[in-house]
């Protein structure tokens, strides 16, 4: 491995920046990802960073599932971020469709729609959760090169 | 003679025709069923001579040949008057309210989309709540309909497919792409919010017209969360709906889920214990304080002061826990049960309760000096998103964003349900009109919060905790009012003996506020958008939202995200000398 590439793999393993993006969610999973970034649970501690816009960004953060209406700005989304990128789907409606499983105007889970890296189930899922499901994902990038 | 026999005296009198027509259920809720060639007849009357002026929603039903729509019009936010009438499905038409209701056109576009109905007069604007490439002729709620007729008409959940929408005269519809412009005239911009806000329950996208930096036009687009949960509720169980309907909103959860019960327990003439109702209302304010401690901080994350939103989610953390330690769970607490409560509180919890409540009085009381004091706060806030007194009675608002202008409307109260009844509290009103008043009010309704949860746990009655409720529902329906933290919550649930419901409608508290902000956005500045949105509390939060800006001059678009917009508003008042730089506010 190149100098180079060593420093981008150590900047992007320490700042991974994340989007968060609601997909068709009921909101509780969407809260518990902010609150996973608040003083108590402090995700901001592995240099997470919540962005505003996806051509920041490392990381898309899914909840909910995929509705019908959202599924082509979700893959819009998913297309501007630039390469390498990663999703994770939060929640167990962003898993499989959850409890909204069936219903007319869902599709299913994240990965109906765009490819999916980390599952973290739970309805919601917790902040605990949400910040043991990141962390395994940074291993896995860690190890993966 | 009762208040509702009075107006059932009223209404005969008026009209030979209804003799025996209008239904008691309970003295806060009466039925009536019209000919449709009656029906203005008899909706102005009602609404006019008899001051049922508040509209709760409307409800489309499928019965068979017909089409069903029940307008619920409530007097002085206390009694509800049902009114129905039948349309059939070959000619389905029906005239607009909006005349009456301006509010009523969004209740309208959900009958068009789901039902099938044909409503007259509707105002221009975008589709609501189906997908932009729904097809034509496909109507979910209509019994006949099954999922899989969608994909034989195909078409659905195509990317990049621009579909032609029916414009009829009743009703405008967008194009796909979100770029439908409000005012196209020469010299305005249009910038489209949205689509998508995260951390919302009823995500939305505004397009905003600009002239310069005034806003001169909104349009909202809403719908690109529903995902059929009214359907849903059809082919599940009440058991399973009660699980449903929990997560229809995962901050107001206990208020859908409650909101359902009690509509299903009204018609299977369920006793619910005392501890239950007690039980059921102690989370339903703790679920108020975590709510608005949540709304004070992306309140202050909107105006740049991000030192309040780490302060009260910090402070509702604790609140959480104590949501956890009585529910098992964070957030969906799923303690509701037809005919009842899931679970008990024993009294060695009841100390750590009344402990983390002190501890937050306190806290509430400090945010309280910060919103009387702070300067910068008070600037950012006051005279921003005005919406008089009349406006909210014109437009429907709802909850806090009604009761700080002035309205003195509160479900708890006017139509107690639950433990409310026997417990004392005031409701709190403001009369700045603006979103420093919405903040008030919330601070007032924090404080409320705490007395209440004091007294349901100083006198939590003795008792069973469930009444067993049967399997099958019988039939009937009944409507049911709850004051979630964002406002008024309104279910109607109609059984037809079996284990599935007929139909169960949903009326969030969102939907009626949200119609409310174009008015309160009307010649003001871009910046004040974010906060102006905030305000109603559509669970807004601090994440990302694309903004695209077109300018129509020179044709050229640039991409804004949230936190830009957010940032430009902080900049536009910093220049003006409003500021949270350099401020120690501890």
């Amino acid at each position: 491995m190149k100098l180079v590439q060593k420093v981008v793999h150590w900047a992007r393993l320490k700042s991974p920046w994340l989007l968060h993006f609601n997909t068709g969610a009921c909101n509780a999973c969407d809260i518990e990802i902010i609150a996973a970034l608040t003083p108590r649970f402090d995700l901001e501690r592995f240099g997470v960073q919540l962005k505003g816009t996806p051509r920041h960004a490392d990381i898309l953060v899914c909840s909910g599932p995929v509705t019908r209406q959202i599924k082509d700005r979700l893959i819009r989304i998913y297309e501007q971020i630039p390469e390498p990128k990663f999703v994770v789907a939060v929640g167990s409606c962003a898993t499989s469709g959850g409890v909204f499983h069936g219903l007319y105007n869902v599709l299913g889970g994240i990965d109906e729609a765009i490819p999916v890296d980390a599952f973290i189930p739970g309805c919601p899922a917790s902040p605990q959760a949400i910040i043991d499901g990141m962390v395994k994902l940074l291993k896995k990038l860690e190890e993966s090169e | 003679m009762s208040e509702a026999e009075k107006i059932k005296n009223q209404i005969e009198q008026k009209f030979v025709f209804l003799k025996d027509a209008l239904r008691i259920q309970r003295e806060k809720r009466l039925w009536l069923e019209v000919a449709k060639d009656k029906f203005f007849e008899v909706f102005d009357f009602i609404v006019t001579q008899l001051d049922f002026s508040i509209l709760n929603t409307i409800t489309g039903t499928d019965e068979g040949a017909d089409l069903g729509l029940i307008y619920h019009l409530s007097l002085k936010n206390q009694m509800v008057l049902s009114l129905k009438t039948r349309v059939p499905k070959e000619k389905p038409a029906i005239k607009s309210i909006t005349s009456y209701f301006p509010a009523a056109a969004a209740y309208e576009r959900e009958i068009v989309d789901l039902l099938g109905a044909e409503v007259e007069g509707i105002p221009g604007g975008p589709r609501y709540p189906l997908p932009d490439d729904w097809p034509q002729q496909q109507y979910p709620l209509r019994k006949d309909w099954k999922p899989e007729m969608l994909e034989q008409a195909g078409k659905v959940g195509m990317i990049g497919e621009n579909v032609q929408y029916p414009i009829g005269p009743t009703h405008i519809i967008s194009q796909p792409s979100s770029f439908t412009l409000v005012h196209q005239t020469k010299g305005e911009m249009v910038i489209p919010v949205g689509p998508q806000h995260p951390a919302l329950k009823e995500p939305e996208s505004f397009s905003v017209a600009l002239r310069g930096e005034k806003i001169t036009g909104v349009q909202v687009r809403i719908g690109y969360n529903h995902r059929g949960i009214e359907k849903g509720c059809e082919q599940r169980s009440y058991i399973q709906d009660v699980y449903l309907v929990e997560r229809i909103c995962g901050i107001c959860s206990h208020s859908h889920s409650t909101c359902f019960v009690q509509a299903v327990e009204e018609i299977a003439g369920l006793q619910v214990p005392k501890r239950a109702l007690y039980i059921r209302t102690l989370i339903a304010e703790l679920e108020r304080i975590h709510s608005h401690l949540l709304w004070l901080g992306v309140a202050g994350h909107e105006i740049g002061f991000d030192t309040l939103l780490m302060y009260t989610w910090r402070d509702r953390e604790s609140l959480m826990d104590v949501l956890a330690m009585i529910t098992g769970n964070r957030v969906n607490y799923g303690i509701n049960m037809i005919g009842g409560v899931r679970r008990d509180i024993d009294s060695a919890q009841i100390p750590e309760i009344l402990k983390v409540i002190d501890k937050l009085e306190e806290q509430t009381k400090y945010y309280i000096q910060v919103a009387q004091e702070e300067t910068t706060l008070i600037q950012r806030l006051s005279g921003v998103g005005v919406l008089s007194k009349a406006n909210v009675l014109h437009l429907g608002a709802v909850g806090p964003t009604a009761r700080a202008s002035g309205v003195d409307r509160d479900v708890r109260r006017d139509d107690p349900y639950a433990a409310y009844g026997e417990l004392s509290f005031k409701v709190v009103t403001d009369d700045h009109c603006d979103v420093y008043g919405r903040t008030v009010v919330r601070l007032g309704e924090l404080m409320e919060s705490y007395s209440l949860a004091r007294q349901i746990l100083n006198h939590l009655p003795e008792g069973p905790l469930s009444v067993r409720a049967p399997r099958r529902i019988p039939a009937g329906e009944a409507l049911s009012r709850y004051e979630a933290p964002r406002g008024e919550d309104v279910h109607y649930v109609r059984s037809n003996g079996t284990e599935n419901p007929e139909r169960v409608k949903v009326r969030a508290p969102t939907l009626a506020n949200v119609q409310a902000v174009s008015k309160m956005l009307e010649d003001r500045y871009l910046a004040d958008l974010p906060i102006v949105v905030a305000a109603i509390d559509p669970c807004f939060s601090c994440t990302d939202r694309s903004i695209q800006v077109i300018d129509l001059e020179q044709g050229k678009s640039n991409l804004m995200t949230w936190e830009k917009l957010r940032n430009y508003s902080i900049e536009w008042y910093r220049k003006r000398g409003v500021d949270f730089r350099g401020k120690r506010t501890v």
